[in-house]
């Protein structure tokens, strides 16, 4: 998809689809911090990052390259990064790596937009979690729930997308919709009991 | 230790990473994740179909008042060039229609006067530095 496409209706799709990205991300990031959500947003509205990064398109569009990826990845990437480099140089986070300077000439990264946002979140997750536990923690409060189990795993241990796992364990959109609900109701639990920041406030 | 330390942290920002393109990896899913939230998805669509529409109208804005500013910097060394051109003793006429291959017949050549070649020359300068700074930007 390019602007001539954008432009003939492909807008609507854009815009769902990054509110909806910026709108997740936000929401489990936080689960790790504690207090409102200040580094991160920068007393800017979620949706404002949308349009920043759509506008920073528009002034330039020459630099999406579509050999890596398309352009709704090339936009959620950019807001991933927006939003963890404020959170990243902001004095009060003690708790993240400093990504903009590790990541800052990464213009010439020629990996492709999804590959590149692990690095940023990777980073911008605390250090100080002990996310082995976490994980022991989730799979206790699964408890032998088959659909969670094979969605988590299918998530956690092999980076399965929404429509394998649907496949492969050969369950409906449905449950595939509830489980996951489940399954981020019990991560928030995780992040109140193992986040050291939850736990100093 | 801290390979695994790094190994279990990367599983579980995957697991996020994964969650949060899952919500988002179609315009379904979107829909249904926006809405789950509590949000009206037609005002999100129409709210941002606006700022989409504002952001474009002042980037053209932008895009226009940079391009008069260039064509003004070109046009003042396009009249420097012409001025230090008619002042030069050798200047010729017919030579420069020649040598530029300005688009001027020979008899009209003969009925200009001198502002007329003064602002000929000057737009026929103007067009060529813009061009050939266009060029250099495509090299």
């Amino acid at each position: 998809m390019d602007l001539n496409e954008l432009e003939n209706n492909g807008w609507d799709d854009l815009i769902v689809t990054l509110n909806a990205f910026a709108r997740s991300f936000a929401k489990r990031y936080s689960w790790f911090r504690s207090g409102k959500n200040t580094t991160l947003l920068m007393g800017k509205e979620i949706e404002d990052y949308v349009y920043e990064a759509i506008g920073r398109y528009l002034e330039a569009p020459e630099k999406f390259d579509p050999s890596r990826g398309d352009i709704i990845a090339f936009l959620k990437y950019n807001i991933l990064r927006s939003l963890i480099s404020n959170d990243a140089n902001k004095d009060e986070n003690k708790y993240t790596e400093d990504v903009y300077h590790r990541f800052d000439d990464d213009d010439d990264d020629d990996s492709n937009y999804l590959d590149r946002m692990l690095p940023y979140t990777l980073a911008a997750f605390p250090e100080q979690i002990d996310y082995q536990a976490i994980n022991k923690y989730i799979l206790n409060l699964i408890n032998e729930d088959e659909v969670l189990e094979n969605i988590y795993l299918g998530l956690y241990q092999s980076g399965m997308k929404r429509r394998e796992i649907i496949k492969e364990f050969n369950m409906n959109e449905k449950d595939y919709n509830n489980g996951v609900r489940q399954l981020d109701t019990i991560i928030r639990s995780a992040s109140k009991f193992f986040n050291p920041q939850k736990q100093q406030a | 230790m801290n390979k695994n330390i790094n190994k279990h942290k990367s599983e579980f920002v995957n697991l996020i990473l994964n969650a949060v393109n899952n919500d988002s990896s179609d315009k379904e899913a979107a829909m249904a994740y926006l809405s789950s939230e509590g949000l009206d998805v037609n005002r999100i669509v129409n709210e941002g179909k606006r700022r989409i529409k504002k952001m474009q109208m002042e980037i053209n804005a932008r895009k226009t008042e940079k391009e008069m500013e260039e064509a003004n910097i070109y046009k003042q060394q396009a009249t420097k060039w012409v001025d230090d051109l008619l002042n030069n003793f050798d200047f010729s006429l017919t030579s420069i229609v020649q040598t530029e291959e300005l688009a001027v017949s020979f008899r009209n050549v003969e009925e200009l006067n001198k502002d007329d070649i003064r602002n000929i020359l000057i737009k026929h300068y103007t067009l060529k530095f813009m061009k050939e700074k266009d060029g250099s930007r495509e090299h």
